[in-house]
């Protein structure tokens, strides 16, 4: 028989047994939720970090996408600026002549408005005074301006144009100047107002004509008029219109339009009447010619 | 001292932790998703990245072919200007166009920039046979040396005329060969080009080339 007080010890320790009992369950139900609790949470840690580093590297491209669209529309800036470099004044025209093709455009704004065949010097050296002078026939290159402009031009031959005749005729050459007098038959030549003049023994004068091929000759010599005179000035030599370029070089007509598409002048360019005729209408006073 | 409340705490800690790992996962997942959604985006930004930066090295090229063209463009005094992939030669002056040629680079193509015509005629020993009256070969030992019209920019490029390449071969008939060594690299021009712009070129005179 079991005693009272032999019976509580025993229910003291099965109450103990079973009170270590739960505790142990209870601690393995712990870690068991605590190692679930880790594994996970540093499963979901690493998937937080990996979101992350997406999103930074993200942002991180989107940063340099701008910078590089910010870099390609400055340089579409930089490249519209470049590219509108160089164009020609808007609206002005242009003449360039091109030697070699005895050649003449005219350009406005790198279209061609008009093109046509000239001639132009020779390149060839006339030796006047004994070989004292000099004369080469080039047309000069460079960039000119047409400097003014006019119609029925008269040819004031410079003093080669005698040296030229005077050599093809086997002529000498007898320079005039202002009232000076040069003894002829029945009389003298001289001058008279802005004429050379033939004054005979009575008194009475007659101016003198000169032209291109048919100048003044004395006693086998021909004669030079002082500049300005009206023997030193010949009509439609240079055709209907004449541009000047300065130094006595100008773009003009003709009488002898065969000689156009040939190195054949004395250094100005020469086009058909008709050509100049356009020139004159279409080419402001102050256009630059370009010949090389 | 009890121990239950420390095992209630635990009981109570570990269903805690218990409970939250199907929203740990849960967010896992949602992380995971969003992290490979973003990658997903990253691509296409790469994509525009490469080809913008693709398009700002084709620009940057461009650029420096404008930046040359622009100044040949705005250059005042007569020059050249080599258009590379174009084949074109242009004689230039305050921007206008005076002459424009066809050209056909030989060798080497020129880099963009600016060079300068370096050569324009050469003195070399003339090397050609001397005959008499009678066409019997004499000796000349004291003979001037030749000059020949080259035109060569500063890096060697020469200005050749088209017809010219036969030149520069030696000639098995007559016997003559050529003292001019052909040119490495060469800009070959119709001679009629070369001959209309030839008085214009000055030693010194810049030539862009882009």
């Amino acid at each position: 028989m079991v005693t009272r007080a032999a019976a509580r010890p025993v229910a003291s320790r099965r109450a103990a047994s079973l009170s270590r009992g739960a505790t142990v369950a209870a601690l393995v139900v712990a870690l068991a939720g605590a190692a679930g609790a880790t594994w996970a949470g540093v499963r979901a840690w690493a998937a937080r970090t990996a979101r992350d580093a997406a999103r930074a590297a993200l942002a991180a491209e989107a940063r340099k996408v701008d910078a590089a669209r910010r870099a390609q529309g400055a340089v579409d800036d930089t490249l519209r600026t470049l590219l509108a470099v160089g164009a020609p004044p808007s609206g002005r025209p242009v003449i360039v002549v091109s030697l070699a093709d005895n050649r003449l455009r005219v350009l406005q704004d790198g279209e061609e408005l008009y093109a046509t065949r000239i001639a132009s010097g020779s390149g060839r050296t006339l030796v006047g005074g004994g070989g004292a002078t000099r004369y080469k026939f080039d047309t000069p290159r460079g960039r000119l301006t047409v400097l003014s402009k006019e119609t029925s031009p008269k040819w004031a031959p410079p003093d080669w144009h005698y040296v030229e005749k005077a050599g093809k005729k086997g002529l000498g050459l007898l320079r005039l100047k202002p009232g000076q007098a040069i003894p002829v038959a029945g009389g003298v030549i001289t001058t008279r107002g802005r004429d050379v003049v033939k004054r005979t023994a009575d008194g009475h004068t007659v101016p003198l004509r000169a032209s291109d091929g048919r100048e003044i000759v004395v006693g086998g010599r021909i004669v030079i008029p002082p500049g300005g005179y009206n023997q030193r000035r010949y009509p439609e030599v240079l055709g209907t219109h004449r541009l000047n370029l300065g130094d006595g070089y100008a773009l003009h007509g003709t009488n002898a339009p065969s000689s156009i598409g040939r190195s054949v002048s004395h250094g100005c360019v020469r086009l058909r009447n008709e050509d100049i005729e356009t020139l004159y209408r279409m080419i402001p006073v102050g256009t630059a010619v370009y010949i090389y | 001292m009890s121990t239950r409340p420390v095992v209630l705490a635990l009981v109570a800690a570990g269903l805690a932790g218990g409970a939250a790992v199907p929203w740990l996962l849960a967010r896992e997942r949602a992380w995971l998703a969003e992290a490979a959604a973003l990658r997903g985006q990253a691509a296409p930004a790469q994509a525009t990245l490469d080809s913008l930066v693709g398009l700002t090295d084709s620009v940057r090229r461009r650029l420096v072919t404008a930046r040359v063209r622009a100044a040949s463009r705005g250059e005042p005094s007569l020059h050249l200007e080599l258009q590379r992939d174009s084949g074109v030669l242009v004689l230039l002056r305050d921007g206008i166009e005076l002459r424009r040629m066809r050209a056909v680079l030989l060798g080497e193509a020129p880099s963009p920039g600016v060079r300068t015509l370096a050569t324009l005629v050469e003195q070399l020993p003339d090397s050609s046979p001397v005959v008499d009256t009678l066409g019997r070969s004499i000796r000349d030992s004291a003979r001037a040396p030749r000059t020949v019209d080259r035109v060569r920019l500063d890096d060697g490029t020469e200005l050749v005329p088209t017809d010219a390449t036969a030149l520069l071969l030696p000639s098995a008939a007559t016997g003559d060969t050529l003292a001019v060594a052909p040119p490495r690299r060469a800009i070959t021009l119709a001679a009629r080009d070369l001959r209309a712009i030839r008085p214009n070129l000055v030693t010194g005179m810049k030539v862009y080339t882009w």
